[in-house]
């Protein structure tokens, strides 16, 4: 499991690094992203003619004067956006055995995207569906959230089942959500694209971070019974004649989850374990500003 | 430990080698591992062919290998037996009228006994000599019976089985003049069955009988076998041949001289039988319209006489018993006819030179040829003793128990195979 403190070099790496929301957001209180309000901040955006009931505080009086005409100067408002990252803790995520590439790789994308979003002065808070329960960090804007964040992950083991979109009910509406994820859960891909989509018609917006190994990808040539951890009960071989069926059921099924997301509203990212962290990072705020 | 068909053991290793090289090969579950996507893999059967380094089930594979090695080990027949070495000997010793002494037959034997070796004394009727054999030999004596090699190489395979249990091979010594009357249709093909060859130590023969006897016809002047001149003959020991009826004092004759009393009666007082075409004595027959008459009442004779001419349909025509000494008696059915050239034709005479020999047909055969001694000798080695402990053991004990034993795993196999699926 990654320390609390084995994140040094990828928070370097993304100083600087800004992670716009989609869209305009609601919030009051000032920040990076792009407000649905008009304001008084000092960074114009256009003239319009003044109608009755507008505010004569904003009237551009200068203008006034020199043409005689009535214009009221508008202005861009910015205000933060809080975000929090749902990381997937399942058994699943502790692959390779052994390695827990997937878990570690989670967890690295998890504290890149939060210190992001903290670094623009975004609340950011953190939920891990444990099978003892939640594990949560309620958004927040003070010093050392980051840290908090990478202690809370250091103390989780990736284990059990526990579906993701129940997460969702711990984070207020209207915020940035970050799914962290392989998607595995039992039935879970579906309802929580479905509890996705429904974040964000309620305004918010979701982001879905999915992590593939390097080894779902190109599984190792040994023939092996593969179990799948979090239902034994499922073993199929995995030898020279399902190899190509399997790469081809994975692939047909990556598409479909993207699809889904993306039909949902959501942004999908698909991350494979052997990018690093930072550039997944970078990837995914570039993608929201193109 | 020795086996009587070792290439099965050879077949054993090679299928258990065979079953083992299968478990390194055999389709079996692969290893399980966990592995997140595997919903996505197609559900195929769930056993994969795979190599392995080491045998997976050890269990199983000591078992099957197990059951390949005891089959093979059964099919190869083991016997427990001690070692083998040396060679058992068989000695034939030929104590008939052939010989020609007693004292070099013993000599001969007793340079040749060695202890352990099986003794055949034979005549006519062999027999097998148990224990004390040295003792035996030194009261040997020669018997007036004829030889019959046939039944002495009979015999010799029955005592072979006492003495080849721990030999590894067997020799065959017969002492014998090997003289032309033991000798018989049969001999060659008894010869044939012993799987080695036979060391022939020849003795003497006996010279032929000396001439000190006539032949002495009494009955009437005028009895064919008189006329013919049948009775002027020098005889071995003599001859008396009573034409008429025969009293004590004829088989004392017999009894204290060695000779041979003929009862020939010229006439016999009883209703008539039949007629039958043939008499036949050894290699001569007579054919003639002999009248047989009614035999008479059926008496138990001790000892049973011996045939010496019969009829044509196989019934005695003429026998021999001994009178109780060197001698014997031999009474004749066959009626001589006064008339007709019977007696004159060659084939008939020498009917009667037959029934005028010396009692048991008398001493002094010629000697096999060289051929034939070759043939009896034979060109192969020493027989080998297995030959004969083989037959005892057509199926070794410890076959069947390697069988049950086998059978035993194979009934277990399915049950482990079963359990370790």
């Amino acid at each position: 499991m990654p320390s609390a403190t084995s994140y040094g070099a990828l928070l370097d790496a993304l100083r600087g690094v800004s992670w716009p929301a989609r869209r305009v957001v609601r919030g009051a209180a000032l920040g990076t992203h792009r407000s649905r309000l008009r304001g008084v901040s000092p960074e114009f955006t256009e003239y319009r003619p003044y109608r009755q009931g507008d505010d004569p505080r904003q009237l551009d009086w200068k203008l006034l004067a020199r043409t005689d005409r009535a214009y009221l100067r508008i202005t861009s408002d910015r205000a933060t956006l809080g975000t929090v990252v749902i990381v997937d803790a399942s058994a699943s995520m502790a692959y390779p055995a052994g390695a827990c590439a997937k878990w570690e790789h989670a967890c690295r994308l998890a504290i890149g995207l939060i210190a992001v979003a903290h670094a623009s002065g975004d609340p950011v808070g953190i939920v891990v569906p444990t099978p003892d329960g939640a594990r949560h960090l309620a958004p927040r804007t003070r010093r050392g959230v980051v840290a908090e964040a990478a202690r809370l992950l250091a103390g989780i083991a990736p284990a059990g089942g526990a579906p993701l979109a129940p997460a969702f009910a711990h984070v207020r509406p209207g915020l940035r959500i970050a799914v962290v994820s392989d998607l595995l859960g039992d039935g879970d891909d579906k309802a929580l694209a479905r509890a996705a989509h429904e974040r964000i018609i309620g305004g918010g917006e979701v982001e879905a971070v999915h992590v593939v190994a390097r080894e779902e990808l190109v599984p190792p040539d040994a023939a092996v019974m593969a179990t799948d951890p979090e239902q034994p009960a499922l073993r199929r071989p995995l030898v020279e004649t399902t190899r190509e069926g399997y790469a081809l059921a994975f692939a047909a099924w990556r598409a479909e989850t993207a699809r889904t997301w993306r039909d949902a509203g959501a942004g999908y990212t698909e991350v494979i374990t052997d990018e690093p962290a930072e550039h997944a990072v970078r990837r995914i705020a570039r993608d929201v500003m193109t | 430990m020795s086996f009587g068909a070792p290439l099965f053991l050879a077949a054993g290793a090679l299928a258990a080698l065979f079953v083992t090289a299968l478990h390194f090969l055999a389709r079996q579950h692969p290893r399980a591992a966990p592995f997140p996507t595997a919903r996505f893999i197609p559900e195929r059967t769930a056993r994969a062919p795979s190599r392995a380094l080491r045998p997976s089930d050890l269990l199983l594979l000591a078992l099957r290998v197990a059951a390949a090695l005891m089959l093979g080990a059964a099919f190869a027949r083991p016997v427990w037996a001690p070692p083998r070495n040396g060679t058992a000997r068989v000695l034939l010793v030929d104590r008939s009228r052939a010989a020609a002494g007693a004292a070099e037959l013993r000599d001969s034997t007793l340079a040749l006994l060695r202890d352990g070796d099986a003794l055949v004394v034979f005549d006519s009727a062999p027999h097998v000599v148990h224990g004390a054999t040295r003792d035996s030999v030194r009261t040997l004596a020669l018997s007036n019976a004829a030889g019959s090699l046939s039944a002495a190489l009979i015999i010799a395979h029955s005592a072979v089985a006492a003495v080849a249990a721990t030999a590894d091979s067997v020799e065959l010594i017969l002492i014998s003049p090997v003289a032309l009357d033991e000798w018989d249709a049969a001999t060659l093909p008894i010869r044939a069955q012993w799987p080695g060859r036979v060391r022939v130590v020849r003795v003497r023969a006996a010279p032929p009988d000396l001439m000190r006897g006539t032949i002495e016809i009494r009955g009437a002047l005028d009895d064919p076998l008189r006329t013919a001149g049948l009775g002027t003959r020098h005889s071995a020991l003599g001859v008396r041949v009573a034409r008429g009826t025969s009293g004590v004092e004829d088989s004392l004759w017999a009894a204290t001289t060695g000779g041979v009393l003929v009862r020939w009666p010229a006439h016999v007082d009883g209703p008539v039988l039949d007629t039958i075409g043939a008499v036949v004595m050894g290699d001569d027959v007579v054919v003639a319209p002999f009248t047989r008459y009614s035999p008479p009442s059926a008496e138990r004779r001790v000892p049973r006489p011996a045939v010496v001419a019969r009829w044509g349909d196989g019934t005695p025509a003429a026998t021999e018993i001994s009178s109780g000494g060197r001698g014997c008696i031999r009474d004749v059915t066959v009626p001589v006819p006064s008339a007709g050239d019977l007696v004159l034709r060659e084939n008939f005479r020498r009917v009667v030179a037959g029934l005028f020999a010396p009692c048991g047909g008398g001493r002094g055969a010629p000697p096999v040829s060289e051929s034939l001694l070759g043939q009896l000798r034979g060109v192969a080695g020493l027989a080998p003793a297995r030959a004969w402990t083989q037959r005892e053991r057509d199926t070794p004990p410890l076959t069947r128990w390697l069988l049950v034993a086998a059978a035993l795993l194979l009934v277990a196999e399915p049950l482990v195979r079963r359990r370790v699926a």
